[in-house]
């Protein structure tokens, strides 16, 4: 892949594919570094990837890097779940100060497993449609949409226990 | 016989389909009846809206400056830009500077333009009709004026006292 088309992919996806590997991993320099490679890997790919499809193969790209992250530490005994590698780590909406609601949104959404959590992610904040988060998630798009409302009503479930605690 | 019954008593994955426009007109009509009637089903539905709502509020995190370097940084010599700092924002100082330089330039070719349009305009080219009516023209004048001064004169000298005479005339 020459320079220039790879600095248009940058310009056109890195803010998404660094903000879907941050809400993943819920560590900037960890986001960061998987953004990285995921780049460096399109590079490598060079004219496989359609331009067209760059923004699915980019963000499936993370999430794979992720899980293996994920699965790595596990092995090594560094982390022992999902959630204790995101304890003591500030999530993107700590930083941002964002509002009460946001935050117990995505403190709910942390209790979702794979895949629905990614799912979430692609559909309602990312804002993907259905078919490019199949592609991205490599699921049939039948399958996303009965996943996405399964995951959907579990958020909902966590979302109001949440709230209801608070009021 | 009644209808069966298309929903569970507990809201579930359906309710999240309806707000997606996801199920077939029966369906859908039968969700909707449903979460007009049933508290708990309006309940949830809300809470679905206003949780779709949070997420798709929340800010997109955006990527370290300094990571379009870091790519580039990560890759083969061969595969450097020419500049890694070609597309960088532009920062307040930068933006002043190529505002600058923009009014430089334009001033620049205002000044050309009106100083090719001074001193380099060609001469008008009169035909001989505008000629000869700017001669009459002229012309015209000049004898009006004479006349004018003639009778100016006349006017004048008739208000005039007489010359005294030379001695010698006397």
């Amino acid at each position: 892949m020459p320079p220039a088309a790879l600095d248009t992919a940058l310009r056109l996806h890195q803010d998404r594919v660094y903000a879907f590997a941050l809400y993943l991993v819920g560590d900037a320099d960890a986001a960061a570094d998987l953004a990285q490679t995921a780049f460096v890997r399109l590079w490598e790919r060079g004219a496989d990837v359609a331009e067209a499809a760059q923004r699915a193969w980019l963000l499936r790209t993370v999430r794979n890097a992720a899980l293996d992250r994920f699965r790595r530490q596990r092995f090594d005994g560094t982390v022992s779940d999902f959630d204790a590698l995101e304890a003591d780590e500030p999530s993107p909406l700590d930083q941002t100060e964002t509002a009460d609601l946001a935050a117990h949104a995505f403190a709910a959404l942390d209790t979702l497993d794979e895949p629905y959590r990614s799912l979430v992610l692609l559909c309602d904040v990312q804002a993907l449609a259905y078919a490019e988060a199949a592609s991205v998630l490599e699921l049939p798009l039948n399958t996303v949409r009965v996943y996405l409302h399964r995951a959907r009503a579990r958020l909902r479930s966590a979302f109001f226990l949440r709230t209801r605690e608070r009021a | 016989m009644n209808a069966p019954d298309l929903l569970p008593d507990l809201p579930d994955e359906r309710l999240e389909a309806w707000l997606d426009h996801a199920l077939p007109p029966d369906e859908a009509r039968a969700v909707a009846d449903r979460v007009a009637t049933d508290a708990a089903w309006g309940d949830a539905a809300d809470t679905a809206l206003r949780l779709r709502a949070a997420l798709a509020a929340a800010p997109l995190p955006t990527a370290p400056p300094d990571f379009r370097a870091r790519v580039f940084a990560a890759l083969p010599p061969d595969a450097q830009p020419t500049s890694v700092h070609a597309d960088r924002p532009p920062t307040p100082r930068r933006r002043r500077r190529v505002r600058l330089a923009a009014g430089a330039v334009f001033a620049a070719v205002v000044l050309a333009v009106g100083l090719y349009v001074t001193r380099f305009q060609p001469e008008p080219r009169y035909s001989d009709a505008d000629v000869a009516a700017a001669r009459a023209d002229v012309e015209w004048t000049l004898a009006y004026l004479n006349r004018l001064n003639a009778q100016t004169a006349a006017h004048v000298s008739d208000a005039l006292p007489p010359l005294p005479q030379p001695e010698a005339a006397r």
